[in-house]
């Protein structure tokens, strides 16, 4: 029998050993494949952890969009976790959204940005909030913000990412059931010139109801110490909650009271600054015992345009402290009016409230 | 020589860091942390072991022409074992090893034991040595790291629960963790074995020139 060429033997004999290799890895590979994939989940689990998601798996359609696609549970529901960025060139927004599988629908989501978003608010209005972002099931379902729509648009870019990443998953988005906002108009100057009767909201709406634009009028009251807001349409649930949200942007004042320790809030009035809190305590003659003006944003800065507005602000303030309730107690700032103006906006808010229907 | 001779010999005569400064990178590298080094020198002993046992074995089959290809494949296979291993069971553990794992297959040490000891002598003797090599390399690495983590960050963290702490006496000497720290210490250790090496050898012939 002829004896095998040499090298022959030599490629054979390295074949067999790789051929064995192999094997050996191959085998090990089906054993630890799937621990290490379930590790993976588990590292990208912990990061998702704020938003409550368990169970993460890989899905295999992920679209070139969107960084990131996972199914998971959320509350017992199978939901569909996704990552998306869009960036500008103020700053990158990262939006990571729960949507229910079944639905379409956004139950949980966390937007953020690398930087100051808003040009306007010296803080981002998106970031770490959720802002009315739970329950659509399309971008277009998302309320602009108007004076910062970099990063409103940014918002959008990404929940349209989401929603295609989720249309090539197969789900079906349900019939919007959100009442869709077109716009809103307020009377802010009525307001600031005290000529409250004309303080009227007009909100536009598309909604299951309304098929077709509606505009819904909206007419503030005072009675029992409380603002009490009528509208001329008969809404639902979720329509009365996109009017309010609506309605709650910028320059729109809601008093609350506790009528026995005389002490008014005007809750989150939005200006240059970022949103405010007043807080007022009055003494018995209507005179201001004490106003503390909060900022709910985690930069308290009223304004970055000067230097010493902060300190021009922070005295107003303090000066107001004995005057009779009313927006000429506070001393206006020049050369940022509109802090100045909301300030005393929302005095004047008070003053109305306890001359009209506080002492119910 | 006898089984003794051959697992000390790696740990303190060939030890392959001290000594014959065999395996640098890794060294280098990983002596960060003491539990990084340890977790090195494990690897480097799962390794080595069974990359002797195997060639030992095979050293008779084995074709002196491809002996090289075939030991590295032995080992790379080796060392990806090891490295999907670390992967499921101790994921932190490969995160903090990182591409040091992979480069195993590289290490100068278990290569130059394949060819200069595993290919020449039996099974068990193949074993002994790479056992006493891998402890001598582990050693080396965590004596090196206790130096750098002890002056570069003032605590000595092993799997979280053992700690010592000595923030409270002493500022850490951020020069320890950075890659000329790790030059620096190697270079000092190196200096202070090889000194004590050389008053026992003087010592020794000093003892054997009086018996004279």
């Amino acid at each position: 029998m002829k004896k095998m060429p040499r090298t022959l033997y030599l490629s054979l004999f390295l074949c067999v050993i790789g051929l064995i290799a192999g094997l050996v890895l191959g085998g090990l590979n089906s054993i630890t494949a799937p621990i290490i994939e379930a590790n993976k989940m588990k590292e990208i689990e912990k990061s998702f952890a704020e938003l409550g998601v368990t169970e993460l798996t890989d899905v295999d359609n992920k679209l070139d969009s969107v960084v990131n696609a996972y199914g998971a549970k959320y509350d017992g529901k199978n939901v569909y976790v996704v990552t998306t960025t869009d960036s500008n060139q103020f700053t990158e927004v990262q939006v990571i959204a729960v949507v229910d599988a079944s639905n379409g629908k956004i139950l949980n989501v966390k937007v953020s940005g690398n930087s100051v978003i808003t040009t306007h608010g010296k803080d981002a209005e998106f970031t770490n909030t959720k802002l009315g972002l739970i329950g659509i099931s399309s971008a277009e379902q998302m309320s602009m913000i108007g004076g910062a729509t970099v990063s409103s648009n940014s918002v959008k870019n990404c929940l349209t990412k989401v929603f295609e990443q989720i249309t090539a998953l197969g789900v079906e988005a349900s019939v919007p059931t959100v009442a869709k906002l077109v716009s809103c108009e307020q009377d802010l100057e009525a307001v600031i010139s005290g000529n409250y009767d004309l303080y009227n909201a007009k909100v536009n709406l598309t909604s299951a109801n309304f098929t077709t634009e509606t505009v819904v009028n909206l007419t503030v009251s005072f009675a029992g110490g409380k603002q009490v807001l009528t509208c001329d349409q008969t809404l639902n649930e979720e329509e009365a909650a996109a009017v309010l949200k609506a309605v709650k942007q910028p320059s729109t004042y809601f008093v609350s009271c506790d009528v026995a320790n005389r002490t008014y809030v005007v809750d989150s009035i939005l200006s240059f600054g970022g949103t405010f809190t007043l807080n007022v305590v009055l003494n018995e003659d209507n005179t201001i015992a004490s106003f503390t003006a909060t900022s709910t944003n985690s930069n308290p800065s009223f304004t970055g345009h000067y230097n010493d507005y902060d300190e021009q602000i922070n005295a107003s303030i303090a000066g107001a402290a004995g005057q009779v309730i009313g927006g000429d107690a506070f001393a206006t700032v020049s050369g940022a009016t509109v802090s100045s103006n909301t300030f005393k906006a929302g005095l004047d808010l008070i003053a109305k409230v306890v001359t009209e229907g506080g002492a119910n | 020589m006898n089984q003794k001779e051959n697992l000390l010999k790696g740990i303190l005569k060939e030890n392959p860091t001290f000594m014959m400064l065999l395996g640098m990178c890794p060294t280098l590298a990983v002596t960060k942390t003491v539990e990084s080094a340890i977790g090195m020198g494990m690897c480097i002993l799962f390794v080595l072991v069974f990359s002797n046992l195997i060639i030992s074995l095979l050293k008779n089959i084995i074709p002196g022409e491809i002996r090289i290809p075939v030991y590295i494949v032995i080992i790379a296979t080796l060392v990806t074992v090891v490295e999907m291993a670390l992967q499921a069971f101790l994921p932190s553990l490969f995160s903090q090893l990182g591409v040091f794992v992979s480069l195993i297959v590289v290490n100068c040490i278990i290569l130059g034991r394949a060819e200069a000891f595993a290919s020449k002598n039996d099974p068990i003797s193949s074993i002994v040595d790479a056992v006493g090599m891998a402890i001598g390399f582990t050693l080396a690495v965590v004596l090196i790291a206790l130096v750098r983590e002890f002056f570069g960050s003032a605590t000595i963290t092993i799997w979280g629960s053992l700690q010592l702490d000595c923030t409270s006496w002493m500022k850490p000497i951020s020069l320890f963790q950075s890659n000329a720290g790790a030059f620096l210490t190697l270079g000092l250790l190196i200096g202070i074995i090889t000194a004590i090496t050389n008053v026992i050898k003087d010592k020794k012939a000093l003892k054997e020139g009086g018996n004279k």
